[in-house]
């Protein structure tokens, strides 16, 4: 299903401002970090304030930390050689952004604030919009044109009733819910758009009693080897102009505070695929409202630095900072850049607030004086301990939680591993990924049972017979052994404390190996990077 | 309106004389009062079922009101149900809600020898209602933010940063089984904000479930079996990596370990088959009055789980029946307060089809709490029932408004414009109507009562004071974390 003219679209009028900050003090260069970076003209001053020196982390270490961020999953020892070992932060930047990965995992992270949900939207809608998010990462699409599209879109529109359109479009773009006065202004705006049963013949139908004859079914049901089944099987959206026509539907398809209303030519309902790019423009409307907001690019900044600094804006479960000044100046810079995404988000992964060293020095408790330390999210978890294990496990998709044949066509349900019954979903669900987004939504936390079902996943990945990637050659010795797995596991070779771990091991035999890849993989050192 | 339950109410609080004084009580302030309630000692557990996106009240608890505010009606004292017996309960002074009570048949329960499973109207006298929790008396308008609402109710003040089970964790630290669990409504607007917890709070954070179907796999109990050099080396790892990082993330890496250990501590209680209900229907735990083992299905039946093999595909928690019989065996397992979670009440349209299910199943949980928690023994307290000593609260972050976007201004329809229902911080929003019950909370009464444009009646119950009552409940002293006072009505 395709919908003309989404592609083509380009919209002007993004033109909420941003005041320049003011900078704290001159920018020294230091620790091979520049003064040219928007985040580091801010920090370095500020640190070499706080007589912090800032270094660039080994380049071990970042490795981890780019590969997962950008690309959803823990680096090979190989791979770090190949393409971490040497060089730069820049380069490495530049080769895991280039990754198809890149695209995905924030696609994945979309989907979360997108609330995807084919139960109750229809699943080519879902599609469309995971797609436009991949023009964003791909650098097709700035970002203004993407809100607009997004919160506009029947992938959103679909999901969310009354007020609540609104208020997510709020959520997802300026970080807040709106205010009543708000959701009733702008839900003028949408009253074009409605909803109408359709049927699908990818996807199943209801079932109901037994039959002979579509005489023997209620109305909205036929009969279909014997059995009565619905006529309808999806929830199509339509736009009907005509509750905006005339001058009683430019009220009432109206904004009054941002005095703008939406109408459209025509006296009978158009199929979206009827609408022509100017149609798509007008409906568009509430989209390029809410780039106009104050915090529009603000709320865009915050969101990057929170997923790349983890501290930055904690959120309910974990105590937040932020350096105002930092995010004053990259709402600044995102829109020099016309919203594009990956400048910004380059911007920040080659700042000095990323790139130093984990390490906490002692008794520093200000976050912004060492680098960054996030929890892999279920998925990543999940697939990073496929990885280690040479072993498919298998996928959620992000767009389509709901599996079943009457709300996905089964050609779209992601394949199983070669594990028996190990179902991909329901452990990730477990530990607070692959949200439902119905009755479950996305944590990230460290509870008993996300740690008990770690446990659990570890003793049947690491006991696989298929997991063979980690196993030991013939004639390996215990210290060797344990170099390897700290290299698969840790992206780090072991220090000093090699040779004593290894003279704890019974041997250097696969099944060591198998209980060493649960004691790695089921530590901290493992979950937190 | 009619001239059963309604009368019967505005009567019972003209005669109690708190309608005229609530009427001029317009500053609320807080004093301490902290007597020990009636119930002292009785009470073991808190069961709080918490419904995410806000719930409309005045629709299930305080339904007596004008169409505006509740256009489902209420059950009166001369309908009955299907089988032609009264459907409400005598005695009841609260407007019980028609969409409470689904489609009015009494469920016949085969895994208890076909006793009939009472409508909640007709358990109704067993049923308290706080008629008018407000966040903030002082204030202007009623907090109709999902965010700010749900932290007020979870954690008793605008800026909360720990929720009431944290509290509670921390002040039962390792006295019970298990610790406070949350069971569903994980976010922002769910009653997993009831587990917030920051600081030195933060390892008291509850255990958080999604729902029954975490339990579809049998888990594994624990690592005490695990080689000692799998251990050292886990420990190490863990160990250095706390050193290296440990404040990050608000101390959570930290806590990380700790977790750990609570994992083994807790892993053989929650690896129980007792905890798989859905898919182990002959698992057992517990006796009941009579003397037989509470099994999966017996439990489940109440509420409408049906046990038995996994169903394919995609199965969500979102129904109350199957959360709430999982918290009865986390309670049964020992955890000393469990709130259970179901969102999906933020209704802005389609209201009139989404809700009538919803609460029905809210309805129907409540019904079966009723019928099974008297009937099971419980272990600690010869002679007593769970239900005597166990209090249970249903609590949202606010009630619906804004009805009045409609051509006639929305006094008998009682929707918006899309047929649903808003949250803009006027009366029907702001007064919630919560229910609370249990053996040692004399039911069917109406605490603080509305007018039909659901004004209060009296001086409204502040939530603040209601999680304080909780919390003085369970035997913790709520004036280390609450400067509003208790609720000591609510014990009769």
């Amino acid at each position: 299903m395709r919908f003309p003219g989404w592609l083509t679209l380009v919209l002007v009028g993004a033109c909420s401002s941003v005041n320049s900050p003011t900078g704290p003090g001159a920018c020294n260069p230091t620790g091979g970090m520049d003064c040219a970076n928007t985040i580091n003209a801010i920090v370095l001053p500020m640190l070499a304030h706080d007589g912090v020196h800032p270094q660039i982390a080994p380049d071990s270490e970042l490795c981890r930390r780019y590969s997962i961020d950008l690309t959803g999953v823990a680096p090979t020892w190989e791979e770090y050689q190949q393409n971490c070992a040497g060089r730069t932060p820049a380069q490495m930047v530049d080769y895991f952004m280039g990754q198809p990965g890149y695209v995905q995992i924030n696609q994945r992270l979309w989907a979360d604030a997108l609330q995807y949900d084919n139960r109750i939207v229809w699943y080519p809608y879902i599609q469309d919009l995971d797609a436009q998010v991949g023009k964003l990462y791909r650098g097709e699409l700035a970002y203004p044109d993407f809100a607009a599209i997004a919160v506009t879109h029947p992938g959103f529109i679909g999901k969310f009733v009354g007020e609540n359109v609104v208020a997510y479009a709020f959520l997802a773009f300026l970080g807040r819910d709106a205010l009543p006065e708000e959701r009733q202004d702008l839900l003028g705006l949408y009253r074009m758009w409605k909803a109408r049963p359709n049927y699908d013949p990818m996807l199943t139908r209801f079932r109901y009693n037994a039959c002979t004859t579509d005489a023997d079914c209620a109305t909205g049901r036929t009969c279909i080897t014997m059995v009565c089944q619905s006529t309808t099987n999806y929830r199509e959206l339509y736009i009907d102009p005509r509750p905006c026509a005339g001058n009683l539907g430019e009220v009432f398809c109206s904004s009054p505070m941002h005095n703008v209303h939406v109408q459209l030519a025509g006296t009978q309902p158009m199929s979206l695929d009827q609408l022509a790019p100017s149609d798509w423009q007008v409906l568009q409307t509430p989209g390029r409202v809410l780039t106009t907001l104050p915090y529009f690019w603000e709320a865009a900044v915050d969101n990057v630095l929170h997923k790349y600094l983890g501290w930055w804006h904690g959120g309910v479960e974990l105590p937040g900072y932020e350096i105002p000044e930092v995010r004053q100046a990259l709402a600044l810079f995102f829109q020099q850049k016309s919203g594009d995404m990956r400048a910004l988000e380059r911007e920040v992964l080659l700042s000095a607030l990323y790139l130093m060293a984990a390490q906490e020095p002692q008794g520093d408790t200000k976050w912004w004086h060492y680098g960054p330390t996030k929890q892999m999210i279920a998925e990543v978890w999940l697939d990073s301990v496929a990885k280690f294990a040479g072993v498919g496990l298998g996928t959620c998709d992000w767009r389509f939680p709901n599996l079943t044949p009457r709300w996905l066509p089964p050609a779209l349900v992601p394949p199983r591993g070669p594990i028996a019954g190990f179902d991909y979903q329901h452990e990730s669900r477990v530990m607070g990924g692959c949200p439902d987004q119905e009755a479950g939504f996305r944590y990230t936390d460290v509870g008993v049972l996300a740690e008990m079902e770690q446990r659990t996943i570890l003793g049947t990945v690491c006991g696989f017979a298929g997991a063979t990637a980690f196993l030991p050659a013939a004639g390996a010795d215990k210290t060797k052994l344990i170099a390897d797995l700290f290299r698969r596991a840790f992206t780090a070779a072991p220090g000093d404390e090699a040779a004593s771990l290894a003279s704890g091991l019974p041997a250097a035999d696969a099944s060591t190996a198998r209980n060493l890849c649960q004691a790695m993989l089921r530590s901290g050192r493992f979950l937190f990077y | 309106m009619s001239a059963s339950s309604k009368f019967s109410r505005r009567e019972f609080l003209s005669y109690s004389g708190v309608g005229l004084a609530g009427l001029a009580a317009t500053v609320w302030i807080p004093k301490k009062v902290f007597a020990a309630p009636p119930a002292a000692g009785t009470i073991k557990r808190l069961l709080i079922l918490h419904a995410g996106g806000g719930m409309r009240s005045t629709a299930l608890f305080n339904a007596d009101v004008a169409p505006q505010w509740n256009p489902y009606g209420w059950v009166s004292t001369t309908d009955t149900d299907t089988t032609g017996a009264p459907l409400l309960a005598s005695g009841v002074q609260w407007g019980v809600g028609k969409p409470l009570v689904g489609d009015k048949t009494p469920l016949t329960l085969m895994q208890w020898n076909g006793v009939k499973l009472p409508l909640v109207s007709q358990i109704a006298n067993q049923i308290t209602v706080l008629g008018a929790v407000d966040h903030d008396p002082s204030a202007d308008l009623g907090d109709g933010n999902h965010y700010s609402a749900t932290v007020r109710m979870c954690t008793g003040s605008e800026n909360g940063q720990n929720g009431l089970l944290t509290m509670l964790s921390k002040e039962l630290d390792g006295q019970h089984p298990l610790p406070p669990t949350i069971v569903g409504g994980a976010g922002p607007i769910g009653a997993s904000v009831y587990g917030a917890g920051l600081g030195d709070l933060a390892r008291y954070r509850p255990i958080y479930i999604n729902g029954p179907t975490d339990f579809r796999y049998p888990r594994a109990s624990g690592g005490n079996a695990d080689p000692d050099y799998v251990k050292a080396i886990e420990s190490k790892l863990d160990n250095d990596m706390v050193a290296a990082r440990g404040n990050a993330m608000g101390g959570r890496a930290a806590n990380f370990i700790i977790v750990k250990q609570l994992g083994l501590k807790y892993g053989a209680v929650l690896a129980t088959d007792a905890l798989r209900l859905l898919y182990v229907p002959t698992a057992a735990l517990g006796m009941t009055t009579d003397g037989k083992p509470l099994t999966n299905a017996m439990l489940g039946e109440p509420f409408g789980v049906a046990a038995g093999p996994p169903p394919p595909g995609f199965v969500t928690d979102q129904d109350w029946g199957g959360p709430t019989a999982l918290g009865v065996r986390l309670l049964q397992l020992g955890a000393p307060v469990v709130s259970v979670g179901v969102g999906g009440w933020d209704f802005h349209s389609d209201e009139d089809r989404g809700l009538p299910p919803l609460a029905a199943s809210l309805g129907r949980a409540l019904s079966a709490l009723y019928f099974v928690l008297p009937r099971m023994a419980d272990p600690g307290v010869p002679g007593k029932t769970y239900w005597d000593t166990t209090l249970i609260v249903v609590t949202s972050e606010f009630g619906r408004d804004n009805t009045s976007d409609t051509a006639d201004g929305g006094l008998t329809i009682g929707y918006n414009r899309g047929n649903g229902s808003d949250h803009h911080g006027t009366n029907a929003c702001r007064y919630q109507a919560l229910p609370v019950m249990g053996g040692v909370i004399p039911g069917g009464r109406m605490l603080v009562g509305t007018d039909d444009q659901v004004k209060p009646m009296g001086r409204p119950q502040v939530s603040q004071s209601l999680l304080a009552t909780l919390m003085q409940a369970i035997g913790v002293d709520p004036a280390k974390y609450f400067a509003a006072p208790t609720l000591p009505e609510v014990y009769g």
